[in-house]
C-alpha cells in the first residue's frame, strides 16, 4: 500500500489509528501492539502477500537468534554469543545476497568465464534491504549489550511498524520500543495527531506535486538515452537536474510522510534528510542525505573496518569500501557500484583537501562568499554527475547523458524557442548553437521546474527546521541534530492561521494530485 | 491559538478548499465533460481537451445523441468538421468520435459503443493504412483467443458494451468514477487554469462536437513556418515505416483490424445504418515514404482487403472511397526552411489534411455542393470504379515529374 493512495489515506490509516488506540484503552497495550503488527503486515502484504512469508521467516529467525544472544550474554558465554551473531549475520546477508545479488553475480560470472549457468527469475521482495539492515543492527546491538528484546510481538513491531517499513528511516530497536512502552505512549494526543498530519501534508506535497511534477522532465531524457541517440547539452543537463530534484523530493517526501504517520501514533522517527543540496562539500552532503543509512554504514561497516584508527591511508580505503558497499546496497548493478565508488572517491578527495587546507593555512577561504558559492557549486555538480550513474539503466546510457552534459554532442535548443528570439537567434546560431524540431514546451518547463525547485531546495527551510518547536532536536546519542539556523519566525511552524492555510492547501492540493499515483523511487532498493 | 482551535480551523480550511477547487473544475470544465458550451473569453476554447478525448468523447457522444458519427483517428478529427455545410441536410447532427493515436480496434469499439447508446443512422469511418500495418506474431491457438481481443484498459471501461457486445455492467460506476476523479483532480485544476489563461486565437481546441480546428498548428506556422510540421512528421513516418516485417494480415490473411472491420460492416447491415468507409488522404510525401520503405505492396493489399471485406459482408449498401491518391490535391510542394510557403494547400503536414480538403471529400462522398469554386473529384468510389493500380502508378509518375 502506498502512502500516496486514497486507500491508505482515507481507509487504512484512520482505521488503524482508531482501532489501535481503542484496543490500548479498553483492553491493553499488548493487544494493541499485536494489532499494530498485524496491520503493518497487512500493509506490507497489500503489494504481494507472498512477500510476507519471507519477511515473517526473517523476523522469526532473527528474533530467535537475538533472544539466544541475550541469554548467552547473560550467562557470560560471549564466545558462543559471537558464533550465534556470526550465524545471524550470515543468515541475513545470505538472504539479501540470494534475493538481491544472485542474478547479478551469476550473469557476470557467465560473462567473464563464458559459462552458461541458468538462473531462475528471482523477484526482489519489497523493502528487503531495509528490514535486513535493521535486523543486522539489532543483532549487533544485542551482542554489544546495547539493546534486548524478549517479546516476539515487540520485536515484530520494531521491524514491521508500517510508517518506516518499506523505505526507512532505518531505525534502531532502542530508539523505537521505549517510545511505545513509555507512560502514556498508547494514549492518543491531539498535538501528536495534528503535528503528524501536518508533517505528512508537507511530505505528501513534496512527493505528489514536486517530485512527480519534475519527474515528467527527467524520465524522458533517461529513456531517450537507452535508444543510443546522442543527447545535446541543455537536454542532458535538464534531465540530470530534474532527476536530482525528483530523487530528493521523492525520498525526503516519503521520509516526511513516514515521520508524520509515526507521529500520529505518538512515535518520533529519526530524521533522514536535512537540506542535503545546501552542502558545501561531500562530507557534509553525506551527513545530510539519507542520514539513517549513513549512520548504519558508519556504525556497522566503516567503524568495523577500523574507521580512522589505523592512519590516513587505511581511513581512505575504509571510506572507499564503505561507499562501494553503500552503492551496492542500493541495487545489484555496475551503475550503483560505480556511483558508490565515485562518492568514495569524492570523500577521499574531500578529506585530503581538508587536510591540505589545514596544512597550508587556507582555512580563511571559507569566510569568502565567492569561495563558499564555488564550493557549493562544485559539490552540487559532483552530486548531479553521481545521480546520472545512479539513475541510468546501464553504463552506456549514463555515458550518453554525461557526454551530452559535457558538450560532446553540441549545444542545441528547440527551433520553436530560437524562432521567438528575434535577432538574438541569429547571434546564437552564428555562435554555433544548433536547433532541433519539437520539444519547445518541454525544454521551457524542464528549466522552469528545475530552477523553481532548486530555489526551494536552497532557500527554504526543511521540514525539521519548520517543525523545530514540535519535534525532537537531538539524535539518539543526545546530540543536537543540526544547527537550527536563523530562520525568520514566519517560517517556523506555529498554531496560527497562516500555517493552517498553508498546510491545509498543501494537503488538499496533494490529495487532488493522487489521481496519478506513482511509486516511490526508493521502493526499488 | 490553541491546538484545538487550530485543528478545527485546519479541518474547515481543508473542506472549503476541496469544495472550491472542485467548483473551479466544474465551472471551467477543461475537458468538455460537464457542460457543452463555455463562456466566450473565459472557457469557450478548450486547449486541454485535446489530450483527454478518450475521457470525454465516449460520454459526450451519448449526450449529444447525433444522427451521424465520424469515426477514426486524428486525421478525420482535424479534417472533417461536423459543422461543415458540406454534410447532407438529412445527416443531422454530426459528432466526431475520433481519437488521436487510437488503433483501429479501439476506434471500432468506440463506434459500437455509440451505436448502442445513440440513435445514430449514419457512420462515416475513416481508415488509415498505418492503423492496419503491424508486425504479426500470432500463435494459432493464441489467435483463436484474441479474435476479439480482451482489452480492459481505462478507455474500454467507458463503453456501454463489453467485448462480447453485451452490456457493460460497470459502465455507470466507471462513469461516476471518471466524473469524480475529474472534479477532484490536480491535473484538472492545472488544466482549468490553463484553459482560462489560454483563450487567445491560436491555441489547441476541441469543439463540443469533437472537432479539432488545429489552431495550435497555426501558432507553430506563424512563428516557425510549416516546414517544421512537415519535417517533424516526416521523421516520425520514416521511423514508423522503417520497421521491418510489418504486414496487414498474417499468413491466414487474418488480422484483428480486418476482423474489426468485418464486424462493423455486419453490424451496419444488421442495424440498418448507412456506413461510408474511406481511406484518408495523404500528402504525396507520405505516400513516397510508403514506397521507399517497401510497403507499397502492403498498401495495395490493404486496399484490396477493404474492397473484399465490404463486398463480402456489405451486401452493396456500404460506401467505400479511396482518397489516398496522387492527385492535384496531394502532390503539392513541401515547404522548406527559408523559402517558406506559409500555408501548404490542403495539408498541415504529410499525414493530416485540412478542413478545406475534408469539405471537398464530403462533396465527393455525399454528392453535395458547398464550395463555390468548381473542383475535380478528390477520391475514387471503389464500389463503382474498383481499384486500378496501374492507372494510379501512371498518375504518380506523371505528377511527380511535374514537381
Amino acid at each position: 500500500m502506498l502512502f500516496n493512495s486514497y486507500i491508505f489515506i482515507f481507509a487504512f490509516l484512520p482505521v488503524t489509528f482508531v482501532i489501535y488506540f481503542l484496543l490500548a484503552r479498553h483492553i491493553n497495550g499488548e493487544v494493541a501492539i499485536t494489532f499494530l503488527v498485524l496491520a503493518s503486515l497487512f500493509f506490507y502484504g497489500w503489494w504481494n502477500p507472498i512477500y510476507l512469508v519471507l519477511m515473517l521467516f526473517s523476523i522469526g529467525v532473527n528474533y530467535f537468534i537475538g533472544e539466544n544472544i541475550v541469554s548467552l550474554r547473560f550467562s557470560e558465554q560471549l564466545q558462543k554469543a559471537k558464533v550465534l551473531l556470526t550465524i545471524g549475520l550470515i543468515f541475513n546477508l545470505g538472504l539479501l545476497g540470494y534475493f538481491k545479488y544472485a542474478t547479478f553475480i551469476i550473469e557476470n560470472t557467465n560473462q567473464i568465464f563464458g559459462l552458461n549457468i541458468q538462473t531462475s527469475q528471482i523477484i526482489l521482495p519489497l523493502a528487503i534491504s531495509f528490514f535486513t539492515f535493521q535486523q543486522i543492527a539489532y543483532l549487533i546491538d544485542t551482542y554489544k549489550g546495547i539493546t534486548k528484546e524478549f517479546k516476539f510481538t515487540h520485536y515484530a513491531l520494531f521491524v514491521t511498524f508500517f510508517p518506516q517499513l518499506i523505505a526507512g528511516p532505518i531505525v534502531h530497536h532502542k530508539e523505537m520500543l521505549p517510545q511505545f512502552m513509555c507512560l502514556n505512549g498508547m494514549k492518543p494526543k491531539l498535538d501528536n495527531v495534528i503535528i503528524g498530519v501536518n508533517i505528512f501534508a508537507l511530505g505528501l506535497f513534496k512527493k505528489v506535486i514536486l517530485a512527480d511534477g519534475v519527474a515528467n522532465y527527467s524520465t524522458p531524457v533517461f529513456d531517450a538515452s537507452l535508444s543510443g541517440d546522442p543527447i545535446s547539452f541543455f537536454v542532458a543537463w535538464g534531465g540530470a537536474l530534474a532527476y536530482t530534484l525528483q530523487l530528493y523530493f521523492d525520498f525526503s517526501g516519503y521520509s516526511d510522510m513516514a515521520i508524520g504517520i509515526a507521529r500520529i501514533f505518538g512515535i518520533q522517527l529519526p530524521i533522514n534528510f536535512f537540506s542535503p543540496y545546501k552542502s558545501r562539500n561531500i562530507i557534509e552532503f553525506w551527513r545530510r542525505w539519507h542520514m539513517t543509512l549513513s549512520r548504519f554504514l558508519r556504525d556497522y561497516i566503516y567503524f568495523t573496518l577500523g574507521g580512522n584508527r589505523k592512519g590516513n591511508v587505511r581511513r581512505y580505503i575504509n571510506l572507499f569500501i564503505t561507499m562501494l558497499l553503500g552503492g551496492l546496497w542500493h541495487g545489484a548493478g555496475w551503475t550503483f557500484l560505480l556511483w558508490g565508488g565515485l562518492h568514495g572517491g569524492y570523500l577521499i578527495i574531500n578529506h585530503a583537501w581538508l587536510f591540505l587546507k589545514k596544512q597550508t593555512k587556507l582555512e580563511y577561504l571559507d569566510k569568502i562568499y565567492l569561495w563558499q558559492f564555488s564550493c557549493w557549486l562544485l559539490t552540487f555538480v559532483s552530486i548531479i554527475n553521481g545521480w546520472v550513474l545512479f539513475r541510468a539503466e546501464n553504463i552506456d546510457s549514463a555515458v550518453i547523458i554525461l557526454k551530452g552534459m559535457y558538450g560532446v554532442n553540441g549545444i542545441a535548443v528547440p527551433n520553436g524557442i530560437i524562432a521567438r528570439l528575434g535577432g538574438l537567434s541569429e547571434i546564437l546560431q552564428a555562435l554555433g548553437m544548433k536547433t532541433y524540431i519539437g520539444g519547445g514546451m518541454d525544454f521551457i518547463f524542464t528549466y522552469l521546474w528545475g530552477i523553481s525547485l532548486l530555489g526551494i531546495v536552497l532557500l527554504m527551510p526543511n521540514t525539521q527546521q519548520i517543525m523545530q518547536n514540535f519535534s525532537r532536536q537531538e539524535n539518539m546519542e543526545g546530540n543536537a541534530i543540526f544547527d537550527k539556523g536563523l530562520l525568520p519566525s514566519i517560517l517556523i511552524f506555529r498554531f496560527n492561521i497562516v500555517w493552517a492555510i498553508v498546510l491545509s492547501a498543501a494537503l488538499i492540493i496533494a490529495i487532488f494530485g493522487l489521481t496519478r499515483v506513482s511509486e516511490f523511487l526508493y521502493f526499488q532498493f | 491559538m490553541t491546538i484545538k482551535k487550530y485543528t478545527y480551523l485546519f479541518i474547515t480550511l481543508c473542506f472549503i478548499l476541496t469544495i472550491s477547487l472542485a467548483t473551479l473544475n466544474y465551472i471551467v470544465d477543461p475537458y468538455i465533460l460537464f457542460q457543452p458550451q463555455g463562456i466566450f473569453g473565459f472557457n469557450s476554447k478548450k486547449p486541454a481537451a485535446a489530450a483527454r478525448s478518450r475521457l470525454s468523447k465516449p460520454y459526450n457522444v451519448i449526450k449529444v445523441n447525433p444522427k451521424t458519427i465520424v469515426v477514426g483517428n486524428s486525421r478525420p478529427e482535424m479534417g472533417l468538421d461536423p459543422k461543415s455545410s458540406c454534410w447532407p441536410d438529412q445527416y443531422g447532427t454530426v459528432y466526431s468520435l475520433t481519437f488521436p493515436g487510437a488503433g483501429f480496434y479501439a476506434q471500432v469499439r468506440a463506434l459500437l459503443h455509440a451505436v448502442e447508446g445513440t440513435n445514430v443512422e449514419n457512420i462515416v469511418l475513416a481508415v488509415d493504412f498505418s492503423d492496419f500495418l503491424y508486425k504479426r506474431q500470432y500463435e494459432k491457438s493464441f489467435k483463436k483467443e484474441i479474435i476479439w481481443p480482451k482489452n480492459n484498459s481505462e478507455f474500454f471501461k467507458r463503453f456501454l458494451i463489453d467485448i462480447n457486445g453485451k452490456e457493460n455492467k460497470n459502465y455507470y460506476l466507471n462513469k461516476v468514477q471518471d466524473y469524480t476523479m475529474t472534479l477532484f483532480s490536480l491535473d484538472t485544476i492545472n488544466d482549468s487554469i490553463y484553459t482560462i489563461m489560454a483563450q487567445g486565437n491560436n491555441v489547441a481546441d476541441r469543439t463540443e462536437l469533437g472537432f479539432n480546428p488545429a489552431k495550435d498548428y497555426l501558432e507553430i506556422i506563424h512563428f516557425e513556418g510549416s516546414w517544421v510540421l512537415f519535417e517533424q512528421k516526416h521523421g516520425d513516418l520514416v521511423k514508423r515505416f522503417s520497421k521491418k516485417g510489418m504486414t496487414i494480415y498474417d499468413s491466414d490473411q487474418w488480422s484483428i483490424e480486418l476482423e474489426a472491420l468485418k464486424r462493423v460492416v455486419e453490424m451496419a447491415e444488421r442495424e440498418n445504418i448507412q456506413l461510408t468507409i474511406f481511406i484518408n488522404p495523404y500528402h504525396y510525401s507520405y505516400l513516397e515514404i510508403i514506397h521507399d520503405k517497401g510497403y507499397w505492396g502492403e498498401f495495395k493489399n490493404f486496399k484490396k482487403s477493404l474492397v473484399d471485406t465490404v463486398a463480402k459482408y456489405g451486401k452493396g449498401k456500404v460506401g467505400l472511397w479511396d482518397f489516398s491518391l496522387y492527385s492535384e490535391y496531394t502532390v503539392t510542394p513541401i515547404p522548406k526552411k527559408g523559402s517558406e510557403l506559409k500555408k501548404t494547400s490542403f495539408f498541415w503536414e504529410p499525414a493530416h489534411y485540412k478542413k478545406e480538403l475534408g469539405d471537398l471529400m464530403l462533396e465527393d462522398l455525399f454528392d453535395t455542393k458547398c464550395n463555390k469554386k468548381q473542383f475535380n473529384l478528390v477520391g475514387i468510389n471503389l464500389n463503382k470504379a474498383g481499384i486500378d493500380f496501374d492507372k494510379q502508378d501512371k498518375i504518380r509518375v506523371k505528377l511527380l515529374n511535374t514537381m
